[in-house]
């Protein structure tokens, strides 16, 4: 290996590679499109949705599907299409905002118990195992309770419960990069362990980071629309999946499609990412997934 | 391996004092007391009740009460269900949920299993796609989604059973154990195989077929115990989602277990049923998880705890 243009080839090489495993693997293709299109119509929800999401039409009620309101009306008259729309912002918006927070302490926490070893990781680890034993859904019930359903509290809230796999993953990434040579290097002309973890940990472990990130983006949807569907969450007349969902059970027995379809939205949904995180951790990662 | 469960039950106490003195200043932070809602209670009254619940102290005095009875094991009284201490209402509800989570786990791992070991007989064939793409739908499916879908299918539709209610019947147990227990039957599903799979890949296992056994011999005797590893060390987390997922599956299916009565402590600021119910349901699950852990060492002598 040469110190010429052949390396800055090879250097692209490994995001080009990941990029053709990726396209060809159909499903994941298939559901990065799915998902983009679930995004735009989320993001444009006001333009696109054909009716209000909380203008209520008692005289209409509940309305099975038809040409006018494709996936019918609720029992308040409220179309169900608009309003899975509008649940999808929720939904999608705390995927991304709670996974974010649940990125940042993960890599800050595993990342320090990696790169310091020795007691501190020894106490850090055995501080996360006790953590995978808390039902932290429950704390974050009681928690909802007190802050009086705010849907930011929500946000953090979830962020802040969904680290744990997060940080063992970046921990074990560390572990392995803290041996090889070029960190040794590094060591050796006296660059800061902060900036070793900022130069040359960060950016190795973004690939690992970035698939795990994908499969939390599903568990956290899961996670508010449980909370919604308790009640706890999002409130009316603002929709979520879960609130959608939890009204769906109160009528299936007359209405199903206002069980039927939030749920499908839901399932297409979580499958989707599902798809999208397994091609690429095939693509980024290809060692993990021999199976 | 004694000294190991010792320190393991010792490490528990503090978590729990941690877990209990935050949940205690928190809940009581929180705008709006038990007493406060429904309608105006006379003054007198109010503040009897109050200097009951020892309410009119200071907080560092309620707390020190709190802890003292803590220690002997009591979880005070309920603030909403006056007549009844909050052991008095987990003693009565926790078989119930105890009943619906054995049952959930059992089918999870008979289910997951099977159709793991099914997979991992044959990767990449036909019987390891369709097991596998059902473990996928059930990933996605969570409690509040599956269960109102079996509700609508075979207790509306169908008539098979009834839409809730417990009544102690396993009739009543089916729908809420499928509930519960569908999406852990699909995580194991997927955990099964990978176990098998990297067992079958192994030396010793070459070394069997070599011998002529067959394959359903070589994965009972050979790779059974090494197959199930990886879903063994699920078990823990398993657990802690069905408590979560009991809550919700008891609403639905309106079974009178301790998840529905944690959801309604919280709706109505119970401060000592809430705090009573997350310590027993978090002290229950460290004692569980220690159990899988020992179980992981009888599974794999490779692994030490010393």
């Amino acid at each position: 290996m040469t110190e010429t243009n052949t390396v800055v080839e090879e250097g692209t090489s490994l995001w080009i590679d990941s990029y053709y495993r990726l396209t060809k693997n159909k499903m994941a293709v298939i559901s990065f499109f799915y998902l983009v299109l679930q995004i735009i119509l989320a993001v444009f929800a006001p333009l696109i949705a054909p009716f209000s999401y909380e203008e209520t039409d008692l005289l209409l009620g509940a309305v099975a599907p038809n040409a006018e309101h494709w996936m019918g009306t609720d029992d308040l008259g409220r179309d169900i299409f608009t309003r899975t729309l509008y649940g999808a912002r929720v939904s999608l918006a705390i995927g991304a905002l709670a996974v974010l927070v649940s990125v940042i302490i993960g890599i800050a926490y595993g990342a320090t118990s990696g790169f310091l070893g020795g007691r501190v990781d020894y106490i850090m680890q055995r501080i996360l195992e006790i953590l995978y034993a808390i039902p932290f859904m429950l704390f974050v019930i009681i928690l909802m309770v007190i802050a009086g359903r705010n849907i930011y509290i929500m946000f953090i809230a979830l962020g802040a419960v969904q680290w744990l796999s997060m940080a063992r993953i970046v921990r074990g990434q560390v572990i392995s990069l803290k041996q090889m040579e070029y960190v040794d290097a590094a060591r050796s002309i006296g660059v800061s362990n902060a900036k070793i973890i900022a130069r040359h940990m960060v950016p190795n472990i973004l690939g690992p980071v970035i698939v795990y990130t994908t499969l939390t983006i599903p568990s956290v949807i899961l996670e508010e629309a449980f909370l919604s569907f308790l009640g706890l969450g999002v409130q009316e007349p603002m929709s979520s999946w879960g609130t959608l969902i939890n009204n769906g059970v109160e009528a299936m027995e007359v209405y199903p499609w206002m069980l039927l379809f939030p749920c499908l939205t839901l399932i297409l949904t979580l499958l989707a990412l599902n798809f999208l995180g397994d091609g690429l951790r095939d693509a980024l990662d290809p060692k993990a997934s021999k199976h | 391996m004694l000294k190991f469960i010792i320190r393991r039950i010792i490490g528990i106490i503090p978590v729990l004092w941690v877990l209990a003195t935050l949940t205690f200043f928190f809940v009581r932070i929180a705008p709006g007391g038990p007493f406060d809602k429904d309608r105006q209670l006379p003054p007198v009254i109010l503040k009897n009740i109050q200097a009951k619940y020892h309410l009119d102290k200071p907080l560092w005095e309620q707390y020190l009460i709190y802890m003292a009875d803590l220690l002997q094991g009591d979880l005070g009284p309920s603030f909403r269900y006056a007549s009844l201490t909050v052991n008095e209402i987990i003693a009565e509800t926790l078989p119930v949920s105890a009943k619906l989570g054995g049952l959930a786990m059992l089918y999870a791992l008979l289910l997951g299993c099977l159709s793991g070991m099914l997979a991992a007989s044959k990767p990449n064939s036909l019987r390891d796609y369709v097991p596998m793409a059902f473990s996928l739908l059930g990933v996605c499916m969570p409690s509040f989604v599956i269960g109102p879908l079996l509700v609508l299918v075979f207790a509306i539709y169908l008539g098979w059973f009834n839409t809730s209610g417990w009544n102690d019947l396993p009739r009543d147990m089916v729908l809420p154990a499928l509930t519960l227990g569908t999406m852990y039957a699909a995580y194991f599903s997927r955990l099964v195989r990978v176990g098998f799979i990297d067992i079958m890949n192994q030396d010793f296992i070459r070394t069997a077929r070599a011998k002529g056994l067959r394959t359903l011999d070589i994965f009972l005797r050979h790779a059974s115990k090494g197959g199930v590893l990886p879903a063994t060390s699920f078990c823990g987390l398993a657990m802690v989602g069905m408590v979560s997922g009991s809550v919700v599956v008891e609403t639905i299916f309106d079974i009178p277990g301790l998840g529905r009565f944690f959801v309604q402590s919280a709706l109505n600021r119970d401060y000592t049923l809430i705090i009573g119910t997350a310590l027993f349901y978090v002290t229950a699950l460290l004692l569980m998880n220690l159990l899988v852990d020992i179980a992981y060492v009888f599974l794999n002598p490779r692994v030490r705890y010393d």
